[in-house]
């Protein structure tokens, strides 16, 4: 690697300053002249028919500016997915009928809350009740009420399948007669929440003109933008949709959600600015979470550990509408492809609807809850095997430049280093048989250490499927980043003028960056699939080599030298050994407007993850490349069972990671930081509990978000697999969603470890402890 | 979630609050740090129309009375009485209880006598009914409970921190109205009811709190358990006082109250009068353990079973005892 200046540097953050001292203004802020406050009804029925909506009386209470129901939108679906196989399901205002509590029925905007609240309890709706259904495996049978007709294409006799992927390599019948030894596993996940500290919010205002402009808290504009217009019947090009400060996503704030539907229409109709905020109750009991999945996994292996045979069914409690149900089976499939080597593969996954509130992306997006199975299984193989955790990884785990079943190809992949690494790290093999062996000592503390692998895409093909991004000098030779790129408090918009200030060696700070408006800023994956730093990094890296370029040449034109033997440092460029006669690029400029015919330096660059392959995988049958770039991690913990309590602590969390390279090694800490005191309250805390479709715990009190004193030792290592020159693509991986994931299984593995209890479902509560050892009956 | 709209006074006293409290009769209720009163407010869980405010009164410190009791002022900021060394020393089974309320925020604002007057709570019942359980359970004036659906009656449970702790120091209070004041046993502030859990009518409130001094050797503890360790309510709590003879090892007299599994604390009688007049021990402490189990059966509530309350309940009592006999030999 050539020295560098800006990027591999622990460069604070640019929105640090802001955020510490409250001066960040988020979306939850903004004021317009004239703002009305909007609310919006929900149902309180799981199914059922709407009769009638009567809104009149709500219409004549002074104060009250405009309501909205089904009547006045213009009927069109929307979506997550949007394809020919999977139409969208879902009106941003029900029509008809509601399929789960909270539902969205009406709306109103008003001039105050008290006024905008008064008005939702004058709407009168008539509802007749129809049966419904909450759990998975209940609306799958045939008996069971129907939500939604079940998916043509599913030929098996179920109901309510909302998505079905059906995918596979190899035998799994000749794999598993091979195999020395087989078992089978069921294992079940929990209803999470993201946890965001902003609420959803947008501020929406329709100009007479026909312009419609919104701030909403989101993962990228683009995305809103296009469903908006659709839903709203108005030209993409008259929906301009801007960002603020975003208090938090983790995935939550992707999809088109009806409070921005409702205070854009709103807005048209009562001709003022309206913002809807939701309540944190709202988003507790109304809104859309992780995904619960079952995960059946049979699987064979020979004696010494190698994987030989898995076959596999997750079920997907979905929701009332498909959100994002049918992508986590797709993912789901990938999550077990990916970081073991396994010949034979034959995979189902189902999303199935219920009476429950739609599901969305959350951190992960099905990985934590695949990896908690698979690597739990692993363990529980191992056992059986007589061998060691450690052994049984590295035996299948994947070795750079092998080649997927689905045509990609893992590169410079580290795993193998990740998983010996952070087994050195902690001792884990001693550790692992000391801890068996105490087995009969009176102290009810008792300690454990587990270990799990993981593997995440970064940047995926999907809508929009590239980033592009222009970087222009200004006069006094500073520069400005624009992008469609999001910060949404990952630190998107500081990695970006790390790479560009590399490439034109203009420090961090004296880059502008403009950002996520549809209408000045080009398009962008938005900060999701995490495809953040490789493909809008790269984006921004080409953009800003053009402008390095330009000024090469002028510098080399004026400096009379080639451009080869030149040097660009902190705003100036002079010939190599020769600083003291340096231009300085804000004269650059003005030379570049006297003899390139006016350019002021602008460069344009643009990225798209797997260049040449023209569609994204099918989500039916997960044929067609998925990714060009494949991160790794191994992580191991630690912890401590109190036999007598049945409470366990995460003592210690080591993650060894193949990140490429650390673009910010302050960030990626943080990210590994944040992702293991996520995991953390997946493990042991968090559960939004739910009783027919209604939620239990809608509140921070009562739903359990770790404190700080919660927080475990958290300790990482970098296993670099990757290489930045200027001026040169690179492949860096993603940390912001893999490594929320390996640690669950890890923290299983360790509990086992440390008491010899098997956990097949998550949160481990201190009641699943209890009973595993005998203390409950 | 905005407060719905009410008139707001303000009162420099609690016989000023009184006064009030009658002239507007039931449409009044005393705030005092409003921790309790103002979520409830939110949630369309409490209507006053006129909230009269104590934020700002003047709060009396502790002090000894002439009896020897430690007296207290209901209005008393738990961080206050947290950080009195009268009450460290005259009722440290107090001090710890009050150390693990909420957390640091809740305790600056929250008072003494708000948390002894707090509603009982239950999942479907704290909470907004705009759309959720819109149809009224029994604590909510209909005739249904969600939590226990074949039950006849709220089961909502009193998950106060402090209460146990002054049933195991045989606090009393002073109830005061307009007209009336009356000294009674803590006990006698609740009424085991998770519909209306205080005896307390609308115009009377709590004036003082008396804990009578020990007049000996005495080891106590208290044992919150919750599954974050801190801004939680308890999954259930114990409040242990062993009381010694001179030699330091019969018990004289034993209290054992446990919080959150009723709609009132409840003392385990049974289990106190097993361990009156032993010596203590890993047998006497396990019998009393045993006994205590007998005599409480958890309500299950906040999603955990009866199963699981009851073998924490074992763990908590076992641990609160253990801990307490321990420091009656430090003394
Ligand atoms: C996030 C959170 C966590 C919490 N955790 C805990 C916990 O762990 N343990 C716990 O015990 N509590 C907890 N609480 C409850 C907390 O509100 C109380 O602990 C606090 O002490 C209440 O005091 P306050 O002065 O704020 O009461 P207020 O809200 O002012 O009043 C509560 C009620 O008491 C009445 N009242 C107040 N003073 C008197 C008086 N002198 N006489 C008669 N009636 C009176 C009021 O009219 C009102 O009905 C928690 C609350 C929150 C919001
Ligand atoms: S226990 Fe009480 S508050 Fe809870 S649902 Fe039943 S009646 Fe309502």
């Amino acid at each position: 690697m050539s020295e560098l200046d800006y990027v591999g540097k622990r460069i604070l953050r640019k929105d640090g300053p802001d955020k510490i001292t409250g001066r960040a203004k988020y979306t939850m802020d903004m004021r317009l002249p004239g703002m009305l406050v909007g609310r919006i009804l929900r149902s309180p029925c799981p199914h059922a028919r709407i009769l009638n909506i009567d809104t009149s009386r709500a219409e004549k209470l002074p104060g009250v500016k405009a309501v909205i129901t089904a009547n006045d939108t213009l009927g069109i679906k929307h979506a997550f997915v949007e394809t020919p196989r999977y139409p969208p399901d879902q009106y941003a205002l029900a029509a008809n009928r509601v399929r789960y509590v909270g539902e969205e029925v009406a709306a109103v905007a008003a001039i105050d809350p008290y006024v905008a609240e008064e008005a939702l309890h004058l709407i009168q709706v008539d509802y007749e009740e129809m049966p419904a259904v909450f759990d998975p495996i209940e609306a799958m049978r045939q008996d069971a009420p129907e939500i939604h007709p079940t998916h043509p294409k599913v030929k098996e006799p179920f109901k309510n399948i909302g998505g079905k992927t059906y995918s596979g390599w190899g035998d799994v019948e000749t794999g598993f007669a091979q195999s020395d030894y087989m078992r089978e596993d069921r294992f079940e996940s929990h209803l999470r929440t993201h946890g965001y500290l902003e609420t959803q919010v947008a501020l929406a205002s329709f100009e007479p003109a026909g312009k419609l402009n919104i701030w909403t808290s989101s993962q990228g504009p683009f995305i809103k933008r296009e469903k908006l217009a659709r839903t709203l019947g108005l030209p993409l090009s008259a929906v301009r949709v801007q960002m603020a400060y975003v208090g938090g996503a983790f995935g939550g704030k992707v999809d088109l959600y009806a409070h921005e539907f409702c205070a854009a229409l709103l807005s048209m109709k009562a001709g003022l600015p309206v913002k809807i905020a939701a309540t944190r109750e709202e988003v507790f009991a109304a809104y859309r979470h992780g995904q619960p999945l079952i995960v059946e996994i049979k699987t064979g292996v020979k004696k010494d550990g190698t994987l030989l045979a898995q076959q596999i069914r997750v079920i997907n409690n979905c929701g009332a509408y498909r959100g994002t149900g049918v992508v986590v089976i797709f993912l789901a499939w990938g999550f077990v492809m990916l970081p073991y080597r396994l010949p034979n593969l034959k995979y189902e996954g189902y999303a199935v609807y219920t009476n429950n509130p739609p599901r969305t992306a959350q951190r992960g997006h099905g990985a934590p809850q695949l990896r908690f199975a698979l690597d739990s299984q692993l363990d529980m193989i191992a056992e059986e095997l007589g061998m060691d955790p450690v052994e049984i990884r590295l035996k299948n785990a994947r070795q750079p430049g092998e080649q997927l079943p689905n045509g990609d190809n893992v590169h410079n992949c580290g795993l193998v280093e990740c998983i010996e690494r952070a087994a050195e790290h902690t001792g884990f093999r001693e550790k692992h048989l000391q801890n068996r062996s105490v087995g009969t000592t009176l102290d009810p503390l008792r300690r454990g250490i587990g270990i799990a692998v993981s593997s995440y895409h970064s940047g995926s093909l999907i809508y929009p499927n590239s980033s592009s991004a222009v970087v222009k000098m200004n006069d006094d030779g500073t520069l400005t980043l624009m992008t469609g790129a999001m910060d949404i408090g990952q630190g998107a918009e500081t990695i970006l003028s790390q790479i560009v200030a590399e490439e034109v060696q203009v420090p961090v700070d004296k880059i502008e960056v403009i950002a996520a408006d549809t209408e000045t800023t080009p398009v962008d994956i938005g900060s999701w699939i995490s495809g953040n730093t490789y493909v809008t990094g790269n984006a921004a890296r080409e953009a800003a080599s053009v402008v390095r370029k330009k000024l090469l040449d002028l510098a080399a034109e004026e400096l009379e030298a080639s451009p080869e033997d030149l040097v660009l440092d902190n705003m100036r460029v002079y010939v190599a050994g020769s600083p003291g006669r340096a231009l300085k690029y804000r004269d650059l400029f003005t030379a570049s407007i006297r003899k390139r015919r006016g350019d002021p330096i602008i460069g344009e660059g643009h990225w798209r993850t797997m260049q040449d392959v023209p569609f994204h995988p099918s989500l039916a049958t997960t044929k067609g490349r998925w990714s060009e770039n494949y991160a790794f991690d191994a992580q191991v913990a630690e912890v401590e069972v109190n036999t007598e309590t049945g409470m366990v602590r995460l003592v210690r969390a080591v993650t060894a990671h193949d990140c490429g390279f650390p673009i910010n090694p302050l960030l990626v800490e943080g990210q590994i930081d944040g992702q293991i005191s996520m995991a953390l309250g997946h493990a042991f805390l968090e559960e939004v509990i739910m009783k027919d479709g209604r939620t239990l715990n809608p509140s921070w009190l009562d739903y359990h978000m770790p404190c700080i004193h919660n927080m475990a030792v958290s300790e990482s290592i970098d296993v670099i697999t990757e290489t930045y020159d200027v001026g040169r693509s690179y492949r860096t991986k993603e940390v912001g969603e893999g490594l929320v994931s390996a640690i669950l299984a890890a923290i299983a593995n360790a509990i086992f470890n440390a008491i010899g209890v098997r956990l097949y479902s998550t949160p481990f509560t201190p009641e699943k402890i209890l009973r595993g050892l005998g203390r409950i009956k | 979630m905005h407060l719905p709209r009410f008139t707001y006074k303000k009162s420099d006293s609690l016989e000023e609050t009184a006064q009030l409290l009658s002239r507007y009769d039931t449409g009044a209720c005393l705030m005092a740090g409003g921790t309790e009163l103002l979520p409830r407010m939110k949630y369309g869980l409490a209507m006053p129309e006129v909230l009269i405010s104590m934020k700002r009164s003047p709060v009396s410190s502790p002090k000894i009375g002439s009896d020897g009791d430690l007296v207290l002022s209901p209005l008393m900021t738990l961080r206050a009485v947290e950080g009195s060394s009268l009450v460290r020393e005259n009722a440290p089974l107090l001090s710890e209880a009050v150390g693990l309320v909420g957390s640091g925020e809740i305790r600056h604002m929250g008072t003494l006598g708000g948390n002894l007057c707090q509603e009982t709570r239950c999942l479907y019942y704290n909470q907004s009914h705009s759309f959720q359980f819109k149809k009224p359970c029994f604590k909510r004036g209909g005739d249904i409970c969600y939590s226990i659906p074949k039950g006849k009656e709220c089961w909502a449970v009193f998950m106060g921190d402090i209460a146990p702790a002054l049933y195991s120091l045989e606090a009393k209070v002073k109830i005061m109205s307009r007209d009336k004041t009356r000294i009674i046993p803590i006990e006698g502030l609740y009424r085991g009811d998770g519909k209306k859990p205080l005896i307390l009518s609308p115009h009377e409130i709590i004036g003082e709190i008396f804990i009578p001094g020990s007049n000996g050797l005495r080891g106590s503890a208290f044992s919150k358990f919750s599954f974050r360790g801190g801004l939680e309510f308890a999954v259930l709590s114990v409040a242990a006082v062993l009381d010694m003879e001179d030699d330091g090892e019969t018990c004289r007299s034993a209290r054992i109250t446990v919080g959150a599994v009723a709609a009132a604390p409840v003392r385990a009688r049974c289990a106190e009068a097993g361990i009156e007049g032993k010596n203590i021990s890993d047998r006497s402490l396990s019998e009393a353990v045993r006994q205590a189990l007998d005599e409480i059966r958890p309500v299950p509530h906040h999603g955990q079973t009866s199963g699981f309350l009851k073998e924490s309940l074992k763990v908590q009592i076992r641990h609160a005892l253990s801990v307490a006999a321990g420091r009656v030999k430090k003394d």
